[in-house]
């Protein structure tokens, strides 16, 4: 028996293997970010590089699933990486606090934004273009998320991003993040169809699933 | 020409996509005729002061108008045309 029995026979053990050599940078470790690092530890992800600077607050608790109200305070980076840690398997957990232009971006072949603001968004992606490295983007609104993946092009060729109050439900959060963890992993495994040059536009309210072609 | 609405726009339409037979129309005189046709908070979600919103996304055939000619950018029958309010439209759902 081992811990992916249950999934090795969908994605086989070529995929498994490169998902254990695997290394994944993910900005953000707030509702999106909680999701997909739990998700890529549990799928059996090598090497998981956590970047956030914030801590937990009473408003994180109902979205941010690796988080209780005894955790309120503390920061996230710490917290996420002793919750992913405590899953026990053998999945190295790094954490970084804020980063900025000049950070210093580890070897990895993924990075994931999880971030809630325009500015860390589009400084990751920066990095990940000047880097080449696949950038699997998502934002979450209300009812409605995004999810994209970009590799010769910048968020902010595409996207444009607003300053506006942002109203978040958990549901779309776990929708959302299931599907950008599902995206590493086919990024890591080169598995097709992916979201690469698309946007998979997800409506809760209508239970609307589209996806945008970009030119 | 095919026009697919996102977020907010879809409760302000109550509609996820139409269909209008026009041609070599700008973005700005779709956003008119759509104003007039469902309601003025259309154009106050993606233009101001003649610009595109920031945070609002227009996309024509999967290329933002940002890298076109903006709102002047001219549409053919053919042409599917995305309108995305601002992230952060959440509240205005509630």
């Amino acid at each position: 028996m081992s811990f992916f029995d249950r999934q090795i026979p969908v994605l086989g053990d070529i995929c498994q293997e490169k998902l254990k050599n695997s290394r994944v940078f993910v900005g953000g470790a707030g509702g999106l970010g909680c999701i997909v690092c739990e998700l890529l530890v549990r799928s059996g992800v090598g090497k998981l590089y956590i970047a956030d600077f914030d801590v937990i607050s009473e408003s994180n608790i109902h979205r941010q699933l690796l988080y209780t109200t005894q955790d309120i305070g503390k920061q996230k980076n710490l917290t996420a990486k002793e919750k992913l840690d405590s899953i026990g398997f053998n999945c190295q957990v790094e954490i970084f606090g804020k980063i900025d232009e000049d950070f210093l971006l580890p070897d990895v072949d993924v990075i994931v934004d999880c971030f809630d603001n325009k500015d860390s968004k589009n400084l990751l992606s920066r990095l990940a273009f000047k880097n080449n490295i696949y950038f699997v983007h998502a934002g979450v609104s209300g009812y409605f998320g995004q999810i994209s993946t970009l590799k010769d092009k910048k968020l902010e060729d595409v996207f444009s991003f607003g300053d506006q109050e942002n109203y978040i439900l958990p549901y779309t959060v776990g929708v959302v993040g299931s599907i950008q963890a599902m995206e590493v992993v086919k990024i890591i495994c080169s598995l097709k169809p992916n979201l690469l040059d698309k946007i998979l536009c997800i409506d809760l309210l209508n239970y609307s699933f589209d996806t945008i072609i970009l030119n | 020409m095919k026009i697919r609405f996102y977020a907010v726009l879809r409760k302000i339409t109550n509609n996820i996509e139409i269909i209008l037979d026009i041609d070599s129309i700008s973005v700005k005189e779709l956003l008119d005729k759509l104003s007039n046709q469902f309601s003025p908070v259309i154009k106050e979600k993606l233009v101001e002061e003649g610009e595109v919103i920031k945070g609002a996304m227009i996309l024509v055939n999967g290329v933002n108008i940002l890298h076109l000619d903006k709102l002047n950018t001219i549409l053919k029958n053919s042409d599917t045309v995305h309108l995305f309010p601002p992230v952060g439209c959440g509240k205005n759902l509630l």
